[in-house]
């Protein structure tokens, strides 16, 4: 993913991403070359294998015990998939997010390889009222279930502190690019745990009573390598998946006034 | 307060739990005066619904006087009597705004699974399982209602709980199915199941125009029931179905069939989420029998509406002979904030009595007596409400 600040300035609303398109060709010239199918590591691919594995036989003990039927399936698809992952080398995910380095693993590049995360999504407000709740970044943690806190310091920075796969991680951000009711742009600082950049677009589709669509495309390296990064796709914190949620709650606080909840209903205890 | 808990297979039982309290700013508590066990109450009974969890407050047609409000509602009091629609809707999302209430993007708080299932997600229901939001159900002396300012109605003090109460849900269920069948004046409807719903499809098909109504089940006294409402009836235990609707349309078919079987399930049947596993090699899940044969039954170029009767995938779907002779097909959970109102009116007027389906009356505390009757004798037993 090319960082926002090289070149999104010339792109037209409604254009596709020049980095999609890539993502497009990279993908079909995978398919086109099957020998070219390994995207993971060596070591994530033994992790892969033995996490899939233990995930598979859980979830189908899961599957024995009564009401964990889609905990269960889910959980031993995912172990199936996960060990399918680590005896091929191939990841389905990482080819939907557009991971293609073959070569990764914790020899090669001591921080993993980055992971590229890009998701959007359709929200029935104007652009305006968007970008302007985005733009207050202490509202974050509202629609980032992993995000605890943002402090807003001065000149666009500000300090975020985030729940990982192990632990609390922190790190500075500085806006790189601030168009009003368009784009904001973030840098993490180099030296961060979990170095980080990303934007979120606003874009209006008036045209077709849609409302607007928001764009949130960002990259990162995971703080334990490829192997946290495993464990982490494997805990359900598939950063796609994650990113889907934090839009779903964006778009459900924009729209509907709130996130829709049932935590703290009563129940039975049978 | 006291609720009906699912426990697991058959096993319900009245609980005391916490009272519900306000979550959200759009919430209102309402007292439950009269509640109904739904036929897809048993399919969560039996244990169907992988998704259930032990300790879920079940029940989703209610209503009763709202006690307590959050503070973004403002077109209803504290002391209003309400009836509330057993999907649950946002009003603000791109499909509220069409009208298209059950396919509300906002209310369901964990849509994952029925993504995973469907591609999107379908709005949310009062208690029936967590792949439709999990939210506590209304079998209880007290219910959360989420987006409080969109889904309930008032009901004036004239009418009585019993003759409003299935506004909640199978009478605009009815509705639907009748209206998705674009009836002309003198046309033929032919209903499958003389459930609940198929007794207000009935009846909503005659007010929509139908000249003639079919119904077609193999219990004697839900027949009977759809007599007094006019219909004609083929019991298909001891007659073939397509001949006799041949018979009595003189060859040409029904101009609109509906398909009522099981419809008590309202989206879900339980063998589809249940071979769920069985999915995973592909294998059909869904029984469209009483489908096939509506199909077949169906005149060139008619309309085959189907109030939302199925979860998973279809074997030997006759789609040669819905594109052979043009079928429309109208299906999906009823849209009832829509009917609210109309039917409400409806009552009103004196159009309909909706007492006539209620066949057996509880207490709340019953709950367990009740759910058992029911699910053993279909033959008595064609509705059943519970008083808190
Ligand atoms: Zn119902
Ligand atoms: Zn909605």
């Amino acid at each position: 993913m090319s960082p926002p600040e090289t070149d999104t300035a010339s792109r037209l609303p409604g254009q596709i991403h020049p980095t999609a398109q890539q993502a497009k060709r990279d993908a079909a010239a995978r398919r086109d070359q099957s020998a070219d199918r390994i995207n993971v590591g060596t070591l994530e691919r033994v992790g892969s294998g033995v996490v899939g594995t233990t995930l598979t036989l859980l979830g189908l003990l899961m599957l024995v015990r009564r009401g964990s039927f889609l905990g269960g399936t889910s959980l031993a698809a995912t172990g199936v998939g996960l060990a399918y992952r680590g005896a091929t080398g191939h990841c389905a995910g990482y080819e939907a997010v557009g991971v293609t380095h073959k070569d990764a693993s914790l020899t090669s590049h001591p921080l993993g390889r980055s992971i590229e995360v890009s998701r959007r999504t359709r929200i029935n407000r104007p652009v305006d009222e968007l970008y302007a709740y985005w733009r207050d970044l202490g509202n974050l943690p509202r629609i980032m279930r992993h995000v605890q806190r943002i402090d807003t310091l001065d000149d666009g920075r500000s300090h975020w502190v985030v729940t990982g796969p192990r632990g609390t991680v922190e790190w500075d951000a500085q806006i790189t690019d601030d168009r009003p009711n368009e784009l904001i742009a973030w840098r993490a600082d180099p030296n961060a745990d979990v170095p980080n950049h990303g934007y979120v677009r606003f874009q209006s589709s008036e045209a077709n009573d849609h409302g607007s669509i928001v764009e949130v495309s960002f990259s990162y390296h995971p703080p334990a390598g490829v192997v946290g990064a495993a464990f982490a796709y494997a805990l359900g914190e598939a950063p796609s998946q994650q990113l889907h949620e934090d839009l779903r709650r964006f778009k459900q606080l924009m729209e509907a006034g709130e996130i829709a909840t049932n935590h703290g209903q009563p129940r039975g205890r049978c | 307060m006291k609720a009906v808990t699912w426990c697991g297979k058959q096993n319900v039982k009245v609980e005391r739990v916490d009272d519900p309290k306000i979550i959200n700013s759009r919430d209102a508590i309402v007292r439950v005066t009269s509640t109904a066990i739904c036929g897809s109450d048993l399919h969560l009974y039996n244990g169907y619904i992988p998704t259930m969890g032990k300790g879920d407050i079940l029940g989703h047609e209610f209503m009763g006087e709202i006690v307590e409000l959050g503070h973004d509602v403002h077109n209803l009091a504290v002391g209003d009597r309400v009836v509330v629609p057993f999907t649950i809707s946002c009003g603000k999302c791109w499909f509220c705004e069409q009208t298209l209430w059950s396919l509300c993007d906002n209310s369901n708080p964990s849509p994952e699974k029925a993504e995973a299932m469907y591609g999107f997600a379908p709005s949310a229901l009062f208690g029936y399982s967590h792949l439709f939001g999990g939210y506590a159900g209304g079998q209880a002396e007290y219910v959360r209602v989420p987006f409080a300012d969109t889904g309930p109605i008032k009901v004036p003090d004239d009418l009585s709980d019993e003759q409003v109460l299935f506004l909640s849900d199978i009478f605009p269920t009815g509705y639907q199915a009748a209206e998705q069948c674009n009836i002309h004046k003198g046309d033929v409807v032919a209903i499958w199941g003389a459930g609940p719903v198929g007794q207000f499809a009935i009846r909503s098909a005659f007010m929509l125009g139908a000249a003639r109504v079919i119904a077609i089940d193999h219990y004697v006294s839900r027949l009977s029931m759809a007599e007094q409402a006019g219909a004609e009836t083929i019991d298909f235990s001891d007659e073939y179905v397509f001949d006799r609707i041949m018979d009595m349309t003189a060859g040409r078919g029904a101009d609109a069939v509906i398909d009522a079987v099981g419809l008590e399930s309202h989206g879900i049947t339980p063998d589809a989420l249940y071979d769920r596993l069985k999915a995973a090699a592909y294998a059909a899940t869904d029984r469209p029998h009483a489908l096939r044969q509506a199909i077949h039954c169906c005149r060139k170029g008619g309309t085959v509406s189907i109030p939302g009767v199925y979860g998973g995938l279809l074997d030997k779907f006759p789609l040669g002979a819905a594109f052979g002779k043009g079928l429309t097909f109208r299906m999906g959970q009823t849209h009832m904030h829509r009917y609210l109102q109309p039917l409400l009116d409806r009552i009103r007027n004196g159009d309909i009595d909706p007492t006539f389906v209620i066949t057996h009356r509880f207490k709340l505390g019953e709950a367990p007596k009740a759910y058992d009757l029911f699910n053993e004798n279909k033959t008595e037993c064609i509705k059943v409400i519970l008083k808190p």
